[in-house]
C-alpha cells in the first residue's frame, strides 16, 4: 500500500459504453439502465442494449442501431453486457492499461503491489475483492491441476466424490458467499451430494469477482468459451456446460450481494416478455378513460414542451403569406 | 421478431419536375393514377405517374399568389384549386382549360368536392375569411355559405361528412344532406393549432392533427364518442430537449382504413385507429413533409417535402429540397395486423 492510497490501484466498476467510473456495481447498473439501456420512446429500463433493442423494435416499431450516450465504437447494442459484465476482454485490457498508466503505475507494478496488498478486509467491501480474488485464482488453479492429476489417477473415487463432475472446482457452494475472503482449500472437500448434480455456475462469481479481470493470463484456466462473459476462474472443465442467458431478460449471473445490491428488484421484471403484444401500450389504455388517455404517460413532464411552431393564433401558412414574396395584391 | 425487418424500404421515387417552392397540398385523382400538387410558387401541377413510377407532367395552372389547396372531383376529371389570390380555379383535364369557379374575400386554403350519387358535383371552399361557400361550377355566387367561427385551415370530405377545421381549435361538422347548416361545432380534442383533418373511410369520424405532435380520432355518432382518443406522434425519440413537431398530414388509405401521418420532422407513419397500433414508420425522408396522399387503389402514397415555414427564415434552408415523392404502399405499412 504504502505513500498510494490503494483504492486508486483497484479499479472501479466502469461503465464500456462511456468509459464512466462508478463507486460500485450498484451504481453502474442504474447508470446503465438510465443513460444506455432506456427505452427513447416510453422511457421504460431495459437490462440490456439488445433488450432495449428489442423491446423499441417490438413495441414501437423503431429500429435502434445504437446505444444511446455510447462512445464513438462502443455504441454496439448486440454486445449483452450488465454492469461490467459482458466486457470484452480486449476493452478490459486496454482500460485497465490507460488507468494504470493514467494513476502512473506500470500495470507489472500494480500487479505486484496487489498480490501483496494482502488483507481484503483493510479495503473499501466492494474493492476488497482484488487480491482476494487473486489469491483464489491461484488457489483454484492449484486445485484443478491436482483435480486433473487425481482423475487420472483415481477417477473412481473422484466420481463418487463430486457427484460426477470431477472439474468443478471444490468450492462449497453454500458457505462461500458467506465466507467470501476465504480462499478454498483441499481441507475443504465439499460434501456436495450427488443429487445436486449441477449447482449452475452462479456461485463461481459470488466470490466477490472482481468486475475486471486482471491481466493474470498465466494463472488464468482457459476460459470455456460463452458469450462474452468475463473471464470467470475455475471449473476450466466444467461439465455441464453454462447455461446460456437468455436474451430477454438477461438474468446476471447474479451473486448473493448483487442481488442485495438491486433492492430486491428481480432482475428482468421490467423486460417485456417475448410474447408481449406489440399493441400493448396501446390496448393498455383502451380501458381507460378515452380521450387522450395514453398521451399523457410518465414521459410527458421529462419532454420539453417546446413546439417547433407555437404561434396559437395563426397558422404558418398564414405568417408565409404575408411574406412579400407571396403577398397578393390586386 | 427481426428488429432489422423494419424500415427496409425500397428507395421511394421522386417525381419528374418537381415545384419549385413548397407544396401546400398533393392529391392523387381517384379514378386514375394522376397525381395533383398545388404550390407556393403559384401554381398548380398534374403528373401521369406510370405503373413503373416514372411521372409525366401533363398539365399546369397558376394562382396569382401562392396556390394552397387542391382536389379531384370523383370522377377524376376534374381538378380544383385555391389560392392566397382568394379565387379558387378548376381545370378540365380534358380540355386544359381552366377558370375561375370560387371567390373569398381572403385565401382560399380548403377545397374540396362535395359529390353526393347522382347529383352534379358541387365544390366547397373554405378560406381566412371565416366563410365556407359552396359552388356548383355553373355560376358566378356561391349556392349556399356558411360563417365559420374562425379562419378556415383544414378540411376533409367524405360525403356526406364534411369536416372544417380553423383556428382557434374549433371544428365545424357538417351533413352534406344540410350543407348550410352546421351539424355540430366543437373544440379541437388537442390543446393546440389545428394542422390538418381527414374523415374516416367508413364516414364516421375524423383524424385531426395538431401542431403539438398529437393526432385525435374523433367519431361524430353521440353512441360512438366515447371511442374517441388521442395519442402522441413524431416525437424526437432521441432526444428528450428537443422541440415538438407539428403532425402536417393525415391520409386514409382508402382500402383498409388505416391512416398516415406525415410531419415536419420529416417522417411519415403508418397507423391503424381500430388496433390503436402504429403499423409502420418512415423516417428521415430529407425534409418536412407538407402534404400526403394515397392513390385511388392505395397502392401508391405520395408525399411531398419542402419548407413548411414552422421555423421562419431561419428554418428556410436551401437544403431543404422541394418536390414530392412516390412511396410504393407495402401490406406492412397499411394492412391491420392480425392478433
Amino acid at each position: 500500500m504504502g505513500r498510494k492510497k490503494s483504492r486508486k490501484l483497484v479499479l472501479k466498476p466502469w461503465c464500456w459504453y462511456c468509459e464512466r467510473e462508478f463507486e460500485d456495481e450498484k451504481v453502474l447498473i442504474q447508470h446503465q439502465k438510465a443513460k444506455h439501456f432506456k427505452c427513447h420512446i416510453c422511457a421504460k429500463r431495459l437490462n440490456t442494449a439488445n433488450g432495449m433493442v428489442i423491446h423499441v423494435a417490438q413495441v414501437h416499431k423503431e429500429n435502434i442501431k445504437h446505444v444511446p450516450n455510447a462512445l464513438p465504437g462502443r455504441d454496439k447494442p448486440d454486445l449483452e453486457i450488465f454492469g461490467s459484465m459482458g466486457i470484452p476482454e480486449e476493452d478490459v485490457i486496454d482500460y485497465e492499461q490507460r488507468m494504470s498508466e493514467k494513476l502512473g503505475e506500470p500495470t507489472a507494478k500494480k500487479q505486484r503491489l496487489q498480490n501483496s496488498s494482502g488483507g481484503g478486509g483493510a479495503v473499501a467491501a466492494s474493492n476488497a475483492v482484488d487480491p482476494e480474488q487473486l489469491r483464489l485464482q491461484l488457489e483454484q488453479h492449484r486445485l484443478v491441476m491436482l483435480q486433473t492429476q487425481q482423475q487420472q489417477q483415481q477417477h473412481q473415487h473422484q466420481m463418487h466424490m463430486y457427484g460426477g463432475y470431477p472439474g468443478q472446482p471444490p468450492l462449497p457452494p453454500m458457505s462461500m458467499p458467506m465466507h467470501p475472503g476465504r480462499p478454498p482449500t483441499l481441507h475443504m472437500p465439499p460434501r456436495r451430494p450427488p443429487s445436486i448434480p449441477a449447482m449452475p455456475p452462479q456461485y463461481a462469481p459470488a466470490m466477490g469477482r472482481p468486475p475486471v479481470p486482471l491481466p493474470q493470463m498465466g494463472f488464468r484456466p482457459p476460459v470455456p468459451p460463452m458469450m462474452g462473459m468475463p473471464p470467470r476462474p475455475p471449473a476450466p472443465m466444467m461439465a455441464p456446460p453454462l447455461p446460456m442467458r437468455p436474451p430477454m431478460p438477461p438474468v446476471p449471473p447474479a451473486t448473493q450481494k448483487q442481488q442485495a445490491i438491486m433492492t430486491g428488484k428481480p432482475s428482468g421484471s421490467s423486460e417485456p416478455p417475448s410474447s408481449t403484444p406489440i399493441n400493448e401500450p396501446i390496448s393498455a389504455l383502451s380501458a381507460q378513460s378515452p380521450v387522450s388517455a395514453f398521451v399523457d404517460k410518465p414521459m410527458t413532464k421529462l419532454r420539453s414542451t417546446r413546439l417547433i411552431y407555437a404561434d396559437a393564433s395563426m397558422s404558418v401558412e398564414e405568417h408565409r403569406a404575408q411574406l412579400p414574396k407571396y403577398r397578393f395584391s390586386v | 421478431m427481426d428488429p432489422n425487418q423494419f424500415n427496409q424500404v425500397s428507395p421511394d421515387v421522386e417525381i419528374s419536375q418537381p415545384p419549385s417552392d413548397s407544396v401546400s397540398e398533393v392529391t392523387f385523382s381517384p379514378k386514375a393514377n394522376f397525381l395533383a400538387a398545388s404550390s407556393w410558387d403559384n401554381e398548380v401541377r398534374i403528373w401521369e405517374i406510370q405503373s413503373n413510377g416514372t411521372s409525366v407532367g401533363k398539365a399546369a395552372f397558376s394562382h396569382q399568389a401562392p396556390a394552397l389547396c387542391c382536389a379531384w372531383s370523383q370522377d377524376g376529371t376534374k381538378i380544383a384549386s385555391g389560392g392566397a389570390d382568394k379565387a379558387g380555379r378548376m381545370m378540365d383535364v380534358s380540355t386544359g382549360q381552366s377558370v375561375q369557379i370560387a371567390q373569398h374575400d381572403g385565401a382560399i386554403r380548403c377545397i374540396k368536392f362535395v359529390e353526393a350519387e347522382g347529383a352534379s358535383p358541387i365544390v366547397a371552399t373554405a378560406g381566412w375569411d371565416k366563410m365556407l361557400k359552396y359552388w356548383d361550377l355553373r355560376q358566378q355566387s356561391p349556392i349556399g355559405t356558411v360563417n365559420l367561427p374562425e379562419r378556415a385551415y383544414a378540411m376533409d370530405c367524405n360525403n356526406p361528412l364534411l369536416v372544417v377545421a380553423t383556428a382557434e381549435r374549433k371544428i365545424v361538422i357538417f351533413d352534406m344532406t344540410n350543407p348550410t347548416t352546421p351539424f355540430e361545432t366543437v373544440d379541437s380534442p388537442l390543446k393546440w393549432q389545428t394542422r390538418t383533418v381527414s374523415c374516416f373511410t367508413k364516414k364516421d369520424g375524423y383524424a385531426i392533427g395538431s401542431i403539438e405532435g398529437r393526432v385525435g380520432i374523433q367519431y361524430v355518432d353521440p353512441k360512438q364518442k366515447e371511442k374517441s382518443f388521442s395519442f402522441k406522434c413524431h416525437r424526437d425519440p432521441k432526444d428528450l430537449a428537443s422541440p415538438v413537431y407539428s403532425v402536417n398530414s393525415i391520409a386514409h388509405h382508402p382500402g383498409y382504413g388505416t391512416f398516415s401521418t406525415a410531419s415536419n420532422d420529416g417522417s411519415f407513419v403508418f397507423w391503424d385507429k381500430d388496433a390503436r397500433q402504429k403499423l409502420n414508420a418512415h423516417s428521415n425522408v430529407g425534409g418536412p413533409i407538407t402534404s400526403t396522399a394515397f392513390n385511388g387503389d392505395g397502392k401508391l402514397f405520395a408525399y411531398a417535402i419542402g419548407y413548411d415555414w414552422a421555423q421562419g427564415y431561419k428554418g428556410n434552408l436551401s437544403s431543404i429540397k422541394n418536390t414530392i415523392m412516390l412511396h410504393a404502399v407495402t401490406e406492412q405499412d397499411v394492412k391491420p395486423k392480425v392478433k
